[in-house]
């Protein structure tokens, strides 16, 4: 069964559940703190569970968010401004520019793309990663994401190789992904793939 | 509505114009009602008037104009959270509705039926793959999905494909095959 059938079918099954009474809906000031993004992660994923399963929250939460993605500049946005002059007045001792051979390329068009190591390749600490820059004056966010989906080490730089460091326990045989998110002066952004590898035994 | 003669008020009438293409164009994305659009574009248009003609704002600055739509949405919404009785009839577009019709009254009973397999298998989802595959389902690209739960592109990703992934593993389980029920 294909996305598009898969969401018509849900819409449907949805709308019959519509719950009028609306007894258990968050509050009007809770949808709103959901689209303002002042919650804890916890907190909202569990309002957003429900609202995306609730025909009348999902409507006032996109009337909510409407009014507030024209109006402020996103959390994101600051955050990202603070850990880039965070990064930058501290100096990332993490990174540094070396060389390196280019592995297999994936992507296409604006798509960050990664270049080692390569997918399923086994990773033992310290471990070097490395993708393509973008453009001129673009940062990046380095992720590492564990099993859980969780990130276990990020970092931000304009250079275009991350080093993990010894200090980052990985467990043994497990699966992780990594990814870059690219971000250039103008507020716009681009992404990589998630490329896996797997922890090396100690 | 005062005539625009001087330089504050067509200021206020440009942001207001401005304001009410953003939420236009995304509330169009999402589905909304126009009335709900209107009535809050107007409340905010009435509100930024009296708050310049108290001279309680000086300036129009994106903070304030944000904080009057907040304002008003919250209104809307108290509005029409109301009890349905006390409701008029016709303007329930936005919360509530006074009857919720029956989506679909020609499905077939295994339309419904696989309908109600495939909402069961979500709800079924560990809540952190359940959120980004319900998002999906709803039509947001990973990218809003992202925006939106605070989290990292590839974290996004990770886990709106795995979440995908288990749920086809769920409905195949429950029989639903590529083309429905097998």
């Amino acid at each position: 069964m294909n996305d598009p059938r898969l969401s018509e079918l849900y819409a449907e099954a949805l709308a019959r559940r519509a719950d009028g009474g609306r007894t258990a809906c968050p509050s009007p000031e809770q949808i709103f703190a959901l689209a303002e993004r002042t919650l804890p992660e916890a907190e909202r994923l569990r309002l957003f569970d429900h609202v995306m399963a609730c025909e009348d929250c999902r409507r006032e939460y996109a009337l909510a968010d409407a009014a507030v993605r024209p109006g402020r500049p996103s959390r994101k946005t600051l955050i990202w401004a603070i850990a880039a002059t965070l990064a930058l007045v501290a100096g990332v001792s993490l990174v540094r520019r070396t060389s390196f051979d280019a592995g297999r390329l994936r992507g296409g068009g604006n798509e960050v793309i990664l270049l080692s190591p390569a997918e399923a390749e086994v990773l033992s600490v310290p471990a070097t990663f490395a993708w393509r820059p973008t453009s001129a004056g673009a940062e990046y966010s380095f992720e590492l994401l564990g099993p859980s989906g969780d990130p276990v080490f990020q970092v931000l730089t304009s250079d275009t190789i991350a080093v993990l460091p010894d200090t980052v326990r990985l467990t043994t045989g497990a699966t992780y992904r990594w990814g870059i998110r690219s971000r250039l002066p103008d507020g716009s952004e681009s992404v990589s793939s998630l490329r896996s590898v797997r922890a090396a035994p100690r | 509505m005062p005539a625009q003669t001087d330089p504050q008020s067509s200021a206020l009438e440009a942001v207001l114009r401005r304001f009410g293409r953003m939420v236009r164009s995304v509330g169009a994305k999402h589905g909304l009602d126009d009335r709900d659009l209107d009535e809050v574009v107007q409340d905010v248009r009435i509100r930024l008037w009296r708050a310049r003609e108290t001279g309680t704002i000086g300036a129009l600055s994106s903070s304030y104009v944000y904080r009057t739509a907040r304002s008003a949405i919250l209104d809307l919404m108290r509005r029409r959270r109301l009890p349905r009785e006390v409701l008029v009839p016709g303007n329930d577009s936005l919360g509530v509705q006074l009857v919720h019709p029956d989506p679909a009254p020609d499905r077939s009973a295994e339309e419904s039926e696989l309908a109600a397999t495939i909402h069961q298998a979500v709800d079924d989802l560990i809540e952190s793959r359940r959120v980004p595959v319900r998002m999906h389902l709803l039509g947001y690209q990973s990218r809003e999905i992202a925006a939106r739960l605070g989290w990292s592109g590839p974290k996004t990703r990770n886990l709106l494909s795995r979440g995908m992934a288990d749920l086809r593993e769920r409905l195949r389980a429950r029989g639903i095959g590529p083309e429905g029920f097998s």
